[in-house]
């Protein structure tokens, strides 16, 4: 009983301590809407180049292969002059202008080799290689439509999965794990070091209360916190319509979202008390969340990465944090629930069990 | 007479400052790690390439079957391997692979005898990004393959052009950027810490005591960080000139311009530091803006290729400005619209800006006993 009321001052002392500071207040909630912002924007352009299309032939079969780059979900297509495009191209407002010519309806009747031209503006393989993936794409949709297409051969696909899920869906939920991450981290373990560094931690460790309520109670007030940055995210997300969980598995998600916040809240705690000063804290949080967020998929899907990469996202927690989440709000699934919860568990009981060493080789000076 | 003093103001101010942090070897330890580390993490990634990983499974291994393969892998969009359909199917169900790619056992002979072929096709639809890539990447390798096994009847192709001499590898261009993210993530860090430490150790009452004009002390500030931060700025750019394997093309530009935007990001920490007061408010409010800002600067490629929002934005942010004065330095390539002295004039914009601004914020503070 005494332990819960100890917990719970402080639980309430870290908060009040928060509260009381509206830049704290403005750093932990800012940086999400930031975020989403910058998802929202950049997710629209994913894929999809800004080019000029110039077309010197009016016969049917220029004017189908001009419909079908309009219609293209690899390019954002400007009509222009000749002129016109190559001052696009030269004031970098396209990457890439793409010529149909004169005689393209003559040579393709004629059997005759019969080039589109493509002008890239190479600055890098990334974008180069997409453009020259997607001409010679809408070219085959261009043979397809023919009534009497050569290429004769034709794509049975099957998914893998029930539903597409969009790029910014599925970008939203490394980017939440990554703010539960930076909020749980950095500002758990900031708030631990503090308390060593204001020597505020003697007057904790002189009263008596057992080291594991005194971290369970800095990790759960860090907690809170991280919850608040999470649910900045899901009510962004459910606003907007990009994310809504619903039935069971939505109390599934917010259940996993609570418990990887329990988890890096931990790990925040456990590093705060370790180092017990700002800057190591720092160093070590910021890097921290910055390989979590990476191993976890956030900037590239880890089947992309190099194998011994993968091994290594095997053993972070974010990693079966957003594999979690993607089963519970994108497919409906409880797909290796047991494991990914059991990881995040293991991790908070483990943090707890480093946060509570931390503190015993800790003497009061 | 006043300009050498405010000039001994600033250096006092700056020697202060690096007295301070040579001890604390964490602060180095600080802002050497994290560009590092944000460089090893942005490398790994760039060399993921955007390469589907897919499986094919080979129930023909006839001429035009291979001839298939071969065009698959010149695609730009596959890295692939020939296995088994067991393995396949264990590999797209475990998420190691992204497609499964089937090439049925007639093949070659309904090919050759002119009848229709099906090509099965398994999906991973994890999202639509990677999804659509593998949708347009088949059928971009058909018609290859078609182009290149009967050349008469695929008469359609693709000639390109390309404006810059040569290709900018993918990892060379990503690293630049990642330079311009690692001086503008610790320039704003270290600067906050130092301005909020000052408030903190209360040290901040002798500075507003003393009868120094307040633009000086920040100045001081700004050069002592700057001073502080070269040395792992200077190792993070000789790892991206030496191990990545980018050339600066105009090396004395980006030598001036490293020190200017590192001016710039010290002044908007600086900044920061003294309207929070507080490392533990200063610090995640640095990163957490500054990493959402990289996104939006144009890191990948040119920010306005990103459609009109995208590229509005970014015209407030002071890394697009780096970013493409950077690439010109180390390119010799124009990537966004503004030209290299517009680039040099906004930052010096910002870091004019954000100094007036902290001397601003400094003169109104009031000493509290």
């Amino acid at each position: 009983m005494s332990a819960a009321r100890a917990v719970l001052a402080l639980i309430r002392k870290d908060i009040a301590i928060w509260v009381r500071q509206p830049p704290a207040i403005a750093a932990t909630v800012l940086p999400p809407i930031v975020f989403m912002i910058v998802i929202f924007v950049a997710s629209a352009a994913v894929g999809r180049n800004p080019v000029a299309l110039v077309v010197l032939d009016d016969g049917p079969h220029g004017q189908k292969l001009s419909s079908i780059l309009q219609s293209s979900d690899a390019f954002r297509v400007q009509m222009a002059s000749a002129d016109d495009a190559q001052n696009l191209l030269d004031n970098l407002q396209v990457a890439a202008v793409i010529t149909i010519p004169s005689d393209f309806d003559a040579r393709f009747d004629s059997g005759q080799p019969d080039p589109v031209t493509i002008r890239i503006n190479n600055l890098n393989l990334d974008f180069t290689n997409d453009l020259r993936r997607s001409l010679p794409a809408a070219i085959t949709r261009f043979y397809a439509q023919q009534s009497q297409s050569p290429v004769d051969m034709t794509v049975q696909e099957t998914d893998l999965r029930s539903q597409d899920v969009s790029i910014l869906q599925f970008l939203l939920i490394p980017n939440l794990v990554l703010m539960v991450t930076v909020a749980g981290i950095v500002n758990c373990g900031l708030a631990t070091a503090r308390e060593f560094e204001d020597v505020t931690i003697k007057e904790l460790l002189l009263s008596p209360i057992s080291r594991t309520t005194l971290i369970a109670g800095k990790l759960l007030a860090g907690w809170l916190t991280t919850l608040l940055v999470a649910g900045v995210v899901m009510a962004l997300g459910a606003l907007t319509g990009v994310l809504r969980p619903t039935g069971w598995y939505a109390s599934l998600a917010v259940g996993e979202i609570a418990l990887l916040a329990l988890a890096m809240a931990g790990l925040g705690a456990a590093v705060g008390a370790l180092l017990q000063r700002f800057i190591p804290t720092i160093a070590i949080g910021v890097n921290l969340s910055i390989y979590l967020f990476f191993l976890s998929g956030g900037i590239s899907v880890v089947a992309f990465l190099p194998d011994w990469v993968q091994t290594i996202a095997h053993f972070t927690p974010s990693y079966y944090g957003v594999h979690a989440l993607q089963m519970a709000i994108f497919y409906h699934s409880s797909e290796q629930l047991g494991r990914d919860l059991a990881v995040m568990l293991g991790t908070t009981v483990a943090t707890l069990v480093v946060g509570v060493l931390a503190l015993r080789r800790r003497a009061v000076a | 007479m006043s300009v050498a003093r405010d000039l001994r103001v600033i250096g006092a101010v700056a020697r202060n400052d690096i007295q301070v942090a040579l001890t604390d070897r964490l602060f180095f330890f600080v802002g050497l790690i994290i560009p590092l580390n944000f460089l090893f993490v942005f490398i790994l990634f760039a060399l993921s390439g955007g390469l589907a990983p897919t499986a094919i499974v080979m129930n023909d291994r006839g001429p035009l079957a291979q001839q298939f393969v071969s065009a698959m892998g010149n695609s730009h969009s596959f890295r692939i391997h020939v296995t088994d359909a067991a393995q396949a199917q264990r590999q797209i169900e475990a998420g190691d692979i992204v497609a499964v790619v089937t090439i049925p056992q007639t093949f070659d002979d309904d090919l050759q005898a002119g009848r229709r072929v099906e090509l099965p096709v398994l999906v991973n639809n994890l999202q639509t990004d990677f999804t659509n890539d593998i949708r347009r990447a088949v059928p971009l390798a058909i018609t290859s393959f078609y182009a290149s096994a009967f050349p008469n009847q695929v008469v359609v192709q693709a000639r390109e052009v390309d404006v810059q001499a040569q290709d900018t590898d993918y990892v060379p261009y990503l690293a630049v950027s990642v330079v311009v993210a690692a001086v503008l993530i610790t320039g704003i860090l270290q600067g906050s810490i130092v301005a909020a430490r000052e408030y903190e150790s209360n040290t901040i009452k002798e500075l507003m005591l003393s009868p120094a004009p307040r633009w000086a002390l920040a100045a001081g500030k700004v050069v002592g960080t700057v001073i502080l931060n070269a040395g792992a700025i200077a190792v993070v750019t000789g790892v991206v000139v030496l191990l990545v394997g980018a050339r600066p093309v105009h090396p004395l530009e980006l030598a001036g311009l490293a020190l200017l935007t590192m001016a710039a990001a010290v002044s908007i920490g600086i900044l920061a530091g003294s309207l929070l007061k507080r490392r533990q408010a200063a610090i995640p409010l640095s990163i957490g803006l500054t990493l959402p800002l990289f996104f939006v600067s144009g890191p990948f490629g040119p920010a306005n290729w990103l459609g009109p929002v995208g590229g509005f934005i970014a015209l407030f942010s002071p890394m697009f400005y780096a970013i493409e004065a950077f690439q010109h330095a180390f390119h010799g390539y124009q990537t966004a619209p503004p030209s290299l002295a517009t680039d040099v004039l906004v930052l010096v914009g910002f870091a004019a800006a954000s100094m007036l601004a902290s001397s601003w914020v400094l003169s109104r503070a009031r000493v509290a006993h």
